[in-house]
């Protein structure tokens, strides 16, 4: 089953932390390239939650262009009752 | 033919007859509250008159009518007496600002507002048996402010609750919420250990 990113955002957070909590400073001084993966995988993240971001947006965008549409329909049924009853009247 | 403009006020009907003024007048004589007269006036005439017409009216044909000492109590005991802190408030109450509800812990500090502490962190305090520092803030997972279960309030500190609420980011349910708390609590790991 795929996951969603939510999903993929909590655990990989976990356990990133989990990993991080368990370096010591003369590690990290050892090895520095383990803080620069931890950073590298954070900006990938982070890509992740735009995307789910702008996935939403571009949803919320389709939904208003319909509702526009919509509205635009009704204002033109009621430009044509409007005709025929002055129609009518006359 | 010439253009005769028509003149409204030669055919106006007066709406505060003699009638009606003549009722007025009388009314003090059997009512001693000015609420009790304007519910008996409408009620006589058939009328919907508000407390502030009455008054124009009565100052206009100087009625001198009796004034509304029920409402003008009451008004007094909600701001005047409240105000001046006749009205006390006991240990384990509550007040309201709109934003953000708190409860009254103490009497001992006369600063009004260091007895009082945001009611989601006194529970969250009591819900874990913790004491919350001035740097921990305590988000609604759920987003509704009035929701004060244990599973929706989290701790985080101030740096992740403003990167929170400073991204902007759509959130939609309180696993997402977390899912990104959790986030930037890793994310500020990284800064601590790179200093």
């Amino acid at each position: 089953m795929k996951k969603s990113i939510s999903e993929i955002v909590y655990e990989t957070s976990i356990k990133e932390i989990e990993k991080l909590n368990s370096l010591t400073v003369t590690d990290i001084e050892k090895h520095p390239y383990l803080l620069k993966i931890s950073q590298l995988k954070n900006s990938h993240v982070l890509a992740l939650i735009k995307q789910q971001d702008i996935e939403y947006k571009e949803k919320d965008l389709s939904l208003k262009i319909t509702m526009y549409g919509l509205r635009d329909d009704r204002n033109n049924v009621m430009k044509d009752h409007i005709k025929l009853q002055e129609q009518k009247l006359k | 033919m010439s253009y005769v403009r028509y003149n409204v006020w030669l055919t106006r009907q007066k709406v505060w007859t003699e009638e009606k003024l003549n009722w007025l007048i009388k009314s003090k004589e059997v009512y001693n509250d000015r609420e009790d007269i304007l519910n008996a006036f409408n009620t006589h005439f058939n009328t919907n008159i508000t407390l502030k017409t009455l008054r124009h009216v009565s100052a206009i044909h100087k009625l001198y009518l009796p004034k509304a000492k029920r409402l003008l109590q009451k008004s007094l005991e909600s701001s005047w007496i409240s105000a001046r802190g006749f009205t006390k408030k006991y240990i384990g109450d509550e007040i309201s600002n709109g934003k953000a509800t708190y409860i009254k812990t103490s009497n001992e500090s006369k600063r009004r507002y260091d007895n009082y502490i945001v009611k989601q962190r006194y529970l969250y305090e009591h819900y874990h048996n913790v004491t919350l520092n001035t740097n921990d803030f305590i988000i609604f997972l759920n987003g509704d402010k009035k929701d004060f279960s244990k599973e929706n309030l989290y701790k985080v500190s101030r740096c992740v609750c403003s990167a929170l609420f400073g991204s902007k980011f759509h959130i939609e349910n309180s696993f997402q919420t977390l899912s990104r708390i959790k986030y930037y609590e890793w994310k500020e790991k990284i800064n601590l250990l790179n200093r």
